[in-house]
């Protein structure tokens, strides 16, 4: 769902004072830890995935910024459509399975054929690792 | 994920794969795209026919069974999270008042069933939308 918010913040927004910033990997390792759904995670994946670009790297400004419009947030780590959504954006197509504790997820470019999977203990942290790996994939090359 | 090649040779599915010029249920801007109306057939499916698109990357020779039919599986499992047709636009990527969405739905609609009855009846596997 596009964000005016985070468009006229990022991709040129200042870094914070302190350099934080977290980048798709962060991002991956996060979601793969996750074992309930993280609204917190939502918004970092809105404001790193969630627009016509991905932002492979942010300071904590869209962070806030996207919290100013919370209830726009999808909630990616809760699984359902929001990750198909997003995977679509991108170009991706999105295969899931699992029970319980263990989900496995694959994305795959349709235009490149690169693809990148993801295991997490919640569906929806799969399905989102699964297309923050791809995206970061994608940037390096 | 469901197991697009074990499904394929579970039901001993012939398939057909013909490059055509454009995906008429693809209403995104896909002229980087190439698109094949392909037929699978065989097992509970009989000239089950269906659009592929894909990058030249990812698909050089042509789209396989494996191949298609993994992506049908994955657009039928999208169609069927939807909610309603608005979930449905959004998924697709267009605003909800554009003709070409409901073409698009229509042919979503149309292969859901096609999809699930072939996931339902593997004969070698617990079958079921992944």
């Amino acid at each position: 769902m596009e964000n005016a918010a985070l468009n006229h913040t990022s991709p040129s927004h200042p870094r914070p004072a302190s350099g934080l910033t977290v980048d798709l990997a962060d991002l991956v390792q996060s979601l793969i830890s996750l074992e309930v759904p993280s609204r917190e995670i939502d918004h970092v994946v809105e404001a790193m995935l969630g627009g016509s670009d991905a932002h492979p790297e942010i300071g904590v400004a869209p962070v806030v910024a996207s919290r100013w419009l919370a209830d726009e947030t999808p909630t990616y780590t809760a699984g359902g459509p929001a990750a198909s959504v997003l995977a679509r954006r991108r170009g991706y197509r999105l295969t899931v399975e699992g029970s319980g504790a263990s989900w496995s997820a694959e994305a795959r470019n349709l235009r490149t054929g690169t693809t990148c999977r993801a295991m997490a203990r919640i569906e929806g942290a799969a399905a989102v690792a699964a297309i923050a790996g791809l995206a970061a994939k994608e940037a390096t090359t | 994920m469901t197991d697009a090649a074990e499904l394929v040779e579970a039901h001993g599915l012939a398939f057909e794969a013909h490059e055509v010029a454009e995906n008429p249920y693809m209403p995104q801007e896909s002229s980087d795209l190439r698109h094949w109306l392909c037929t699978l057939s065989g097992g509970p499916v009989e000239g089950f026919e269906f659009y592929l698109s894909a990058g030249d990357e990812a698909c050089p020779h042509g789209p396989d069974a494996a191949f298609a039919l993994s992506l049908v599986i994955e657009d039928v499992r999208a169609f069927r999270e939807c909610g309603g047709y608005s979930d449905f636009a959004r998924l697709i990527g267009i605003e909800d008042d554009d003709p070409s969405g409901a073409v698009a739905w229509n042919e979503a609609a149309r292969l859901a069933p096609l999809v699930e009855s072939l996931l339902e009846s593997a004969p070698t596997r617990e079958a079921g939308l992944a």
